[in-house]
């Protein structure tokens, strides 16, 4: 499992959707660009050319939109069995993960939590522990990733239960992985993730060697 | 009761002026992600004093299914 995390600073916005309108689904690119925040159309946009990058560094190809579906519960997927993706972004992060499973990733910057949503998310076990713990946030964010990404390798999203996700499989496991300051992230999957760390200079002179 | 539910809306996720009607779908309309969608259903449970159970959350996907859902239990 290959995940790639990419800081898309609102700065380079333009360059970003420039290339994102080259590479993404026309109905994906519409719906970054009439989002009114900034930031959002940014990291969207940033997710697609993370993603394309993330199969041509692990699989040798891109992500046209002919490749691209929707599963039945709606998870964004490859026309194919044989290669699977996930995206996911939060602030001016994204992180993207590719695999020749199924997989689920997120990641999650660390906001204020209020008491409804922690009980709302943590099981009792998770509830005493962060009760204890004297980094709450960090631990909620924590096992928030965690569960996300259980629920979005099933593509089940928020039908699943967050408090008590739905089962895995026994080949299949969840893995903390070291996110940005600030931040949690997870992955789901069933083989061991590599983590690679990308920058857009990297990514755009990648594309300008490749031109 | 739609208006109350924009508002609620605009107010958790920071930004104003959003086009939100019935038919607005809360992922892809709103780009909203499921950790915002669980905000907002504690926000929803706070305002209209109710308790909205887990299974309850998967029939969010418009906001129409928002404001019907509360408009019935405020009945």
């Amino acid at each position: 499992m290959r995940l790639y995390v990419l800081e898309a600073p609102i700065e380079q916005e333009s360059q970003v959707l420039e290339y994102a309108a080259s590479i993404a689904p026309e109905e994906k690119y519409a719906r970054i660009e009439r989002n009114r925040n900034a930031q959002i159309r940014v990291t969207m946009a940033a997710g697609e050319i993370l993603l394309s990058y993330a199969l041509q560094d692990a699989f040798g190809f891109e992500a046209d939109s002919n490749r691209r579906t929707r599963l039945p519960g709606g998870k964004p997927a490859l026309c194919t069995e044989d290669y699977h993706f996930n995206i996911s972004h939060s602030g001016s992060f994204v992180f993207v993960g590719v695999d020749t499973a199924p997989l689920g990733v997120d990641i999650q910057y660390h906001k204020t939590i209020d008491d409804g949503l922690v009980k709302r998310v943590l099981d009792e076990t998770e509830l005493a522990v962060c009760r204890e713990t004297d980094e709450p946030v960090s631990f909620f964010f924590s096992c928030w990733t965690k569960k996300e990404s259980i629920l979005k390798w099933h593509g089940i999203g928020l039908t699943g239960s967050l408090k008590t996700p739905p089962i895995l499989p026994e080949n299949v496991s969840v893995f903390e992985i070291a996110a940005p300051e600030n931040h949690s992230a997870a992955a789901c999957g069933s083989s061991e993730p590599v983590l690679l760390t990308v920058s857009l200079e990297q990514i755009f002179h990648t594309r300008l060697q490749r031109s | 009761m739609l208006d109350r539910v924009k508002a609620i809306i605009e107010r958790q996720l920071g930004r104003g002026n959003l086009q939100i009607t019935e038919e607005t779908d809360m992922l892809s309309d709103l780009d909203i992600n499921s950790l915002e969608l669980v905000e907002l259903v504690c926000l929803f449970e706070v305002e209209f004093d109710i308790e909205v159970p887990e299974k309850d959350i998967r029939k969010f996907s418009k906001v129409g299914d928002i404001v019907a859902y509360l408009e019935a239990t405020e009945a």
